[in-house]
């Protein structure tokens, strides 16, 4: 499983690019944690898309855990809610 | 991975200072009690922009403070809050930290915390006074997270496909959304580095979810496999369906911070969307039109399909029949009147020197011109000629490529006004006139002090209290007027106020009591009003924090000169002062008279020249100790021979053979002692210190049409140097 910070914007990319990197080659189902997600921005999103889509390519699964208000909020708002099969949440103001 | 997002604070800077006069400008404009909606939308983008951009570049100070502006402005948009006067100055108060704060972090320095802390506590306890009055202290100003059930595990959707659109409903109207609504679609296909410069899509989209219905579609076909891919870089684009009651300005402020950085298509959308009808260009369709060979003159511009991609679209065989090209002319300007490049004025001086180059090259060849006999000589003349209209042409060109409009400054004014009548309990209407005025970037630059100088004494000292002005029969409101306009090759700028007027007697009392004018002197008008701009010379009845220290008049008068322009005042007792500022229009020229020395040539600005003359013998005397004078309409002048001064030969050494040019410069008047006369023109300046050094005396350089070199005289500067040798 991995986490994401509650910072996830291109100003401190790094960790999670980091992260997802590592697990691209996991064998099995990953999770990502979504929980503790303040804010994100594009930048990031992107690269949550980039992983799961190339996952998505070797085969591999990605799975969700967490409250998605604000990661859902966000992948709605840029219509990359059909890539991750993220349900529609409400949205707010970061 | 480390990213250096250093590059692009410049850019960043830059905006949010320009984003933040506009919102100073919309806070002024703001009515108490019934505010324009729109006023209130620019102003929030500003804070929302400034926040995003804080917040992408790691400036948290500025991020935390913008958000608690950002609160208050949102309870202002939704109409939950009311502008009242207090808010007012909070806010323009909230322009002026956020500035500091940028400041700040463009230099470097330390964030003034308390300053920061102070308003923003003000900030968030308005927010909470409105939401809960009884209490003083302030709520947070954190977002609520409303909760939502965890997602289910999922593959995405195959690799290359567009994702599905997604409807976003409004905030405000997501009841009342119908998406049978006309509205527009929006083609935003961002460049790599927009994330870089600090735009964030998901920012806009929630702006523009704001304004109406939004659906979204994204496209993420070029978006690669995450182990090739460069955080840094956008690879996402979107097409956007945004309905509902919205301008097309609206969608555009949305995305002016992104202007340059990426392709952006608005277009109409009827309630049955296949109705809809292009109206605009790409932006790089409309470059790739700008920079076509023959683009003013081509009979046929095509509009390039709105759906088309820009790289089709700026391909040669997209170009129209010629039937389209009235449409194509209207979507052109449509798309091109809020399109701009920024280019560092470097960059523009740079060209400014070339083509300085070029018009000398031209005048050498056109000097040479007269010179060819035989039979293709008028051919060459007439070449010649057309060259040198062109050059003159593209000179001008050149040359407004570095002009802005004075609003730039001008702007400034409303905000000042408005503080300072405030403190001085005066009720002062600003009215400004001619702010699309354009003039040179530099001149811009350095009038901005002395107008400020001018606006402040109007205000202070030229504006009566509203109980004066009632008493004396004028309407309690006094008006300050600033105004600019071209006049001849020149601008003048007028500050002008229906105020008290200048008191000739208490100048003429004050001027002798301090020994500047004789007891039995008897002084014109003019000559009186002028003892103003004599420095420490100030008839305020007590100084302020505003003005009145008598540093002021003198100071402008010189700053003005220095810009090669100069300053009259025209003024009556009771009815108001106008002072009118004559300004050239670039410091890159200058209209210069060619006087011979010998073999050299040197240009004396003709703005400093008083008049030519030749000297009777009769009319000179010598001083002991203090050299030549000769007299000059009942005055004594100096006599300065600038063979001397530049240790040259001179064909002229006797006063009758050559010629006396009258120059002013700093107040005073001297007769420059010439060989001749040669003629006027205009010279493009070379500046000397950045080519060789400073000189006394000369303010720099240009190359003649033979290819000689004549030095450009700074008659200021001659006359100082001549005191130090008399004195010496």
């Amino acid at each position: 499983m991995f986490a994401l910070a509650p910072e996830c914007t291109i100003s401190d990319i790094a960790p999670l690019q980091a992260g997802l990197t590592g697990l691209l080659e996991h064998p099995s189902s990953v999770t990502l944690d979504i929980e503790a997600v303040q804010r994100i921005d594009t930048a990031a999103m992107q690269m949550v898309v980039a992983f799961v889509r190339e996952r998505e390519t070797q085969g591999r699964q990605v799975q969700w855990r967490g409250n998605t208000s604000v990661f859902g909020s966000a992948a709605r708002l840029l219509g990359l809610a059909p890539m991750l099969h993220l349900p529609d949440c409400s949205d707010e103001r970061s | 991975m480390t990213i250096d997002l250093t590059q692009f604070h410049d850019a960043f800077f830059e905006e949010s200072f320009e984003a933040l006069d506009s919102m100073e400008a919309a806070l002024l404009k703001l009515d108490i009690g019934a505010p324009d909606k729109e006023l209130i939308n620019t102003i929030f983008r500003v804070a929302h922009s400034i926040k995003g951009g804080s917040a992408t570049f790691g400036f948290s100070d500025i991020a935390s403070f913008t958000h608690s502006l950002e609160t208050l402005l949102d309870e202002l948009r939704s109409g939950s809050m009311q502008v009242t006067l207090a808010m007012s100055d909070l806010l323009l108060k909230s322009v002026d930290v956020m500035r500091a704060m940028l400041r700040a972090v463009q230099a470097k320095q330390p964030i003034d915390a308390q300053r920061v802390s102070d308003l923003q506590f003000d900030l968030e306890l308005m927010i909470a006074q409105k939401n809960t009055p009884a209490v003083a202290v302030p709520a947070p100003a954190a977002a609520v997270v409303p909760a939502a059930a965890a997602a289910p595990a999922s593959l995405a959707t195959p690799a290359g496909a567009a994702a599905p659109a997604a409807s976003v409903p409004s905030a405000h109207s997501a009841a009342t959304a119908d998406s049978n609504q006309p509205g527009w679609q929006i083609v935003f296909r961002p460049f790599r580095e927009l994330f870089a410069r600090g735009n964030d899509p998901l920012r806009m989209m929630r702006e523009l979810a704001d304004l109406g219905e939004l659906t979204v579609t994204v496209n993420a076909d070029s978006l690669p496999p995450l182990s090739k891919l460069d955080p840094l870089q956008c690879h996402l684009a979107w097409t956007l369906q945004l309905r509902g009651d919205v301008s097309e300005e609206a969608i555009r402020q949305v995305f002016e911070w992104t202007e340059g950085d990426c392709e952006l298509e608005i277009r109409a959308i009827g309630a049955d969307a296949d109705s809809a009808a292009s109206t605009t260009l790409t932006e790089a369709a409309a470059e790739a039109l700008l920079t076509a060979p023959g683009l003013l003159t081509a009979p046929a511009m095509p509009a390039a399909p709105a759906a088309q991609p820009a790289d089709e679209a700026s391909k040669p065989e997209a170009v129209a029949p010629a039937a389209h090209a009235a449409a194509a002319k209207e979507a052109t300007v449509a798309t091109l009147d809020s399109g701009s490049i920024r280019v560092s004025v470097e960059k523009i001086d740079e060209l400014m020197n070339t083509v300085g180059e070029l018009v000398i090259t031209q005048a050498m060849l056109s000097q040479l011109g007269t010179t060819i006999e035989g039979a293709t000589a008028e051919k060459l003349r007439s070449g010649l000629g057309q060259l040198e209209r062109n050059m003159r042409e593209l000179q001008e060109t050149v040359m407004r490529v570095r002009m802005l409009p004075i609003t730039f400054v001008f702007s400034r004014f409303p905000r000042m006004v408005r503080d300072l009548a405030q403190r001085l309990g005066k009720q002062i209407d600003l009215k400004l006139t001619g702010e699309q005025t354009e003039l040179d970037k530099t001149v811009l630059e350095k009038i901005g002090d002395p107008l400020v100088h001018l606006v402040r004494n109007s205000v202070d000292h030229g504006i009566e209290t509203p109980e004066a002005r009632v008493a004396a029969g004028k309407p309690a409101a006094g008006t300050v007027h600033l105004d600019a306009s071209h006049r001849g090759g020149n601008i003048a700028v007028e500050v002008s106020d229906d105020g008290a007027g200048l008191d000739k007697d208490r100048i003429l009392a004050k001027a002798r009591a301090r020994n500047l004018v004789g007891p039995n002197d008897s002084l014109t008008d003019e000559q009186i009003y002028d003892l103003i701009f004599v420095p420490g010379f100030s008839t305020a009845e007590k100084t302020t924090d505003v003005s009145g220290r008598g540093v002021g008049m003198d100071v402008v008068r010189r700053n003005v000169k220095e810009l090669g322009g100069k300053i009259e005042l025209r003024t009556e007792r009771g009815k108001g002062s106008r002072f009118i500022i004559t300004l050239p229009l670039t410091l890159a020229i200058v209209d210069g008279q060619s006087v011979a020395v010998g073999t050299e040539t040197y240009i004396v600005p003709l703005i400093s020249i008083v008049e030519s003359m030749q000297l009777k013998t009769s009319n000179v005397s010598r001083l002991s100790g203090r050299g030549e004078v000769f007299s000059f309409r009942g005055d004594y002048l100096p006599i300065i021979r600038l063979h001397e001064l530049y240790g040259i030969e001179p064909r002229a050494r006797n006063l009758q053979d050559g010629l006396i040019v009258v120059a002013e410069g700093d107040g005073r008047r001297v007769g420059l002692f010439v060989d001749d006369l040669l003629g006027q023109q205009q010279v493009v300046i070379k500046s000397l210190e950045a080519n060789y050094g400073q000189v006394e005396g000369v303010s720099g350089a240009t190359i003649l049409g033979d290819g000689s070199v004549a030095l450009i005289l700074d008659v200021p500067g001659i006359i100082r140097a001549a005191s130090l040798r008399a004195a010496a």
